[in-house]
């Protein structure tokens, strides 16, 4: 039994979690526009400027920023456990932003000064999320797989961001820490398996439930995707540490088929089991009217698998654009898509939350269906799809239209994530003030002739 | 059934069983008791038993979020004091708690065997 109680004191505002959404497609424009002005080049190594400015606007502008956001929300919502001193979140909003701007704008020119300053923003800004969110992790009033999820996740995002920090000085007028090729293979598995994987399976065992009445799973299953997924970003770790300590002698042998190797059991979990548990679940939900943000989940559980085929042909095939495909199926269509999916049904819900559920009981207020138009999501999810097929065709061809087509659909597909956005988010009760002090002593429903009607909220 | 004797008003009785209690529906309905049973796993099943007399429970399993809360809101606004109601969620009903506390409502809520929620309102008489 939860016994965790929640003040209403305790619920982080809107505005916090909703200043790191409103961010995210802002850095996928900029992403976008990296692909359509550089054309075949960005698409072909993972090694170009270009490439990896454009692939950390992606992981840093628009995954970690939507993930952060959420987690905010997450921890009051989800786990009960509010944050100390939750207004540190828009300092941790602004430090992000700022830090990756610059860091991708640095190695896109070239520029070691800027990815210096940057790195030390990103450093600060790091720092202020962990801190807050892992003292909250650690007085959640229960430890169930949702919290561990959570907490190993985020502990995850943290080595992420230590060891990319690291990295990052070799492009700072430093030094690498190590093999570069190595550190970027770790680097990689540790945030896509133990902070991405991790938190999107810890957050699907509660989103499934409540927004598409899945059945709930066994506890068992849970526990064993997120073991699985937190061993195999730990194992990547423990090489680094293995291979910056020296621990093998003066000539170790290569270590990067030892990441690989360790990684396997956070793959198999991330990329196979919570696909083949997630598809299922939502095969069977007791809800069986098809709502469209359902169809971004489905797509990027399908994608999960193709990505692990990809990371396959990545590792053990030469030629450079296999990297490149898989970076581009694991963050925009496997990820991407979940984010994109998620960001449709909980913005709208965190807007109803926060907006008009305090009114339930005094006034009508709109369904949650009213606050956004099906249509806006189905646009959404035509464009991301566009977006991801004409990417996979532009990386397997090379071809320069392609590859300028991409970074096109993917501008659109960001501008329509903002215009969902921006929409939801003018809905507003006529009255504001109401929801915070009009309440009578019991919130009891006030006389008919007061009622007022709100039928579909209205935009400021 | 000494336990279901003896829950106070407007409680319910959560059963964890070992066993099919469809062979316990017919003894507990002939008490006026209202049992809802559950399979939760392999060999597990649930038993919720609400006493005879109780109010019906609100079932609102079916519904997506944020459906059961806001019935759940529209019902206890029309609650008289003193009155109570209890309602059945499709999850721990975490997001509801802020909002009963912004409307002085006294709650207790736990989390069921077949992790959905279970929630008891009562406003102040």
């Amino acid at each position: 039994m939860d016994t965790g109680r929640l003040s209403l004191h305790d619920v982080p505002p809107l505005e916090i979690p909703v200043s790191f959404f409103l961010t995210a497609p802002l850095a996928l424009a900029a992403a976008g526009a990296i692909v359509l002005f550089g054309g075949a080049d960005v698409l072909t190594s993972r090694w170009v400027p270009l490439t990896l400015a454009a692939t950390h606007l992606g992981t840093l502008g628009f995954i970690s920023m939507v993930m952060l956001g959420a987690t905010y929300q997450m921890l009051a919502v989800v786990v009960g456990s509010p944050i100390p001193k939750p207004r540190i979140a828009h300092v941790v909003h602004f430090l992000i932003t700022l830090g990756a701007a610059g860091f991708c704008w640095g190695i896109a020119k070239g520029n070691p000064s800027a990815v210096f300053v940057s790195i030390a923003i990103l450093t600060f800004g790091v720092a202020l999320f962990v801190v807050p969110v892992g003292i909250a992790l650690f007085k959640a009033p229960s430890l169930n797989e949702t919290v561990f999820g959570i907490r190993t996740a985020v502990g995850f995002f943290f080595l992420a961001a230590v060891a990319g920090i690291w990295m990052a000085h070799g492009f700072s007028g430093m030094s690498f820490p190590g093999s570069r090729l190595l550190w970027s293979q770790a680097h990689l598995c540790i945030a896509l398996i133990g902070w991405v994987g991790g938190l999107i399976a810890a957050a699907s065992w509660q989103v499934l439930p409540m927004f598409y009445l899945t059945p709930h799973l066994p506890g068992s299953i849970k526990w064993t995707v997120q073991i699985l997924a937190a061993l195999g970003a730990i194992g990547p770790v423990l090489i680094l540490c293995i291979d910056y300590f020296s621990l093998l002698g003066e000539n170790p042998p290569p270590l990067e088929p030892a990441v690989a190797a360790a990684a396997a059991p956070g793959i198999l979990a991330v990329w196979v089991l919570h696909p083949a548990i997630g598809t299922w679940s939502l095969a069977k939900r007791r809800r069986k009217r098809v709502d469209a943000s359902l169809h971004f989940w489905q797509a990027g559980l399908l994608m999960a698998p193709l990505t692990a085929l990809a990371a396959l042909a990545s590792w053990s095939l030469d030629a450079p654009h296999w990297d490149v495909l898989f970076g581009w199926l694991a963050l925009w269509g496997w990820v991407g898509m979940i984010m994109h999916g998620m960001l449709t049904r909980i913005v709208p819900f965190l807007v109803w939350l926060h907006r008009f559920a305090p009114l339930v009981g005094q006034m009508r207020v709109p369904s949650i269906r009213k606050l956004h138009p099906d249509s806006l999501t189905r646009r959404g999810f035509a464009l991301h799809l566009i977006s991801v097929l004409l990417g996979i065709g532009a990386i397997l061809t090379a071809s320069d239209l392609l590859c300028r087509l991409a970074g096109l659909s993917l501008i659109l597909t960001a501008a329509s994530i903002g215009h969902f956005l921006v929409h939801v988010l003018r809905k507003r009760p006529p009255d504001q003030p109401v929801a915070s002090s009009g309440l009578d002593a019991g919130g009891a429903k006030t006389s008919p002739t007061s009622e007022r009607a709100v039928p579909g909220g209205t935009d400021d | 059934m000494q336990q279901m004797q003896e829950l106070p008003e407007g409680c319910i009785l959560e059963v964890e069983l070992g066993f099919d209690p469809s062979a316990l529906l017919d003894g507990l309905s002939e008490r006026g008791a209202r049992a809802r049973p559950a399979r939760i796993a392999r060999r597990r099943w649930m038993l919720l038993i609400q006493p005879p007399g109780d109010d019906e429970l609100m079932d609102l399993r079916d519904l997506e979020a944020p459906i059961p809360m806001e019935q759940i809101l529209e019902a206890a606004a029309e609650l008289p004091p003193g009155a109570t109601l209890i309602a059945r969620t499709p999850c721990y009903p975490r997001p509801l708690m802020a909002q009963l506390d912004r409307r002085q409502l006294d709650w207790e809520a736990a989390e069921a065997a077949d992790a959905s929620g279970l929630i008891w309102i009562a406003r102040p008489a």
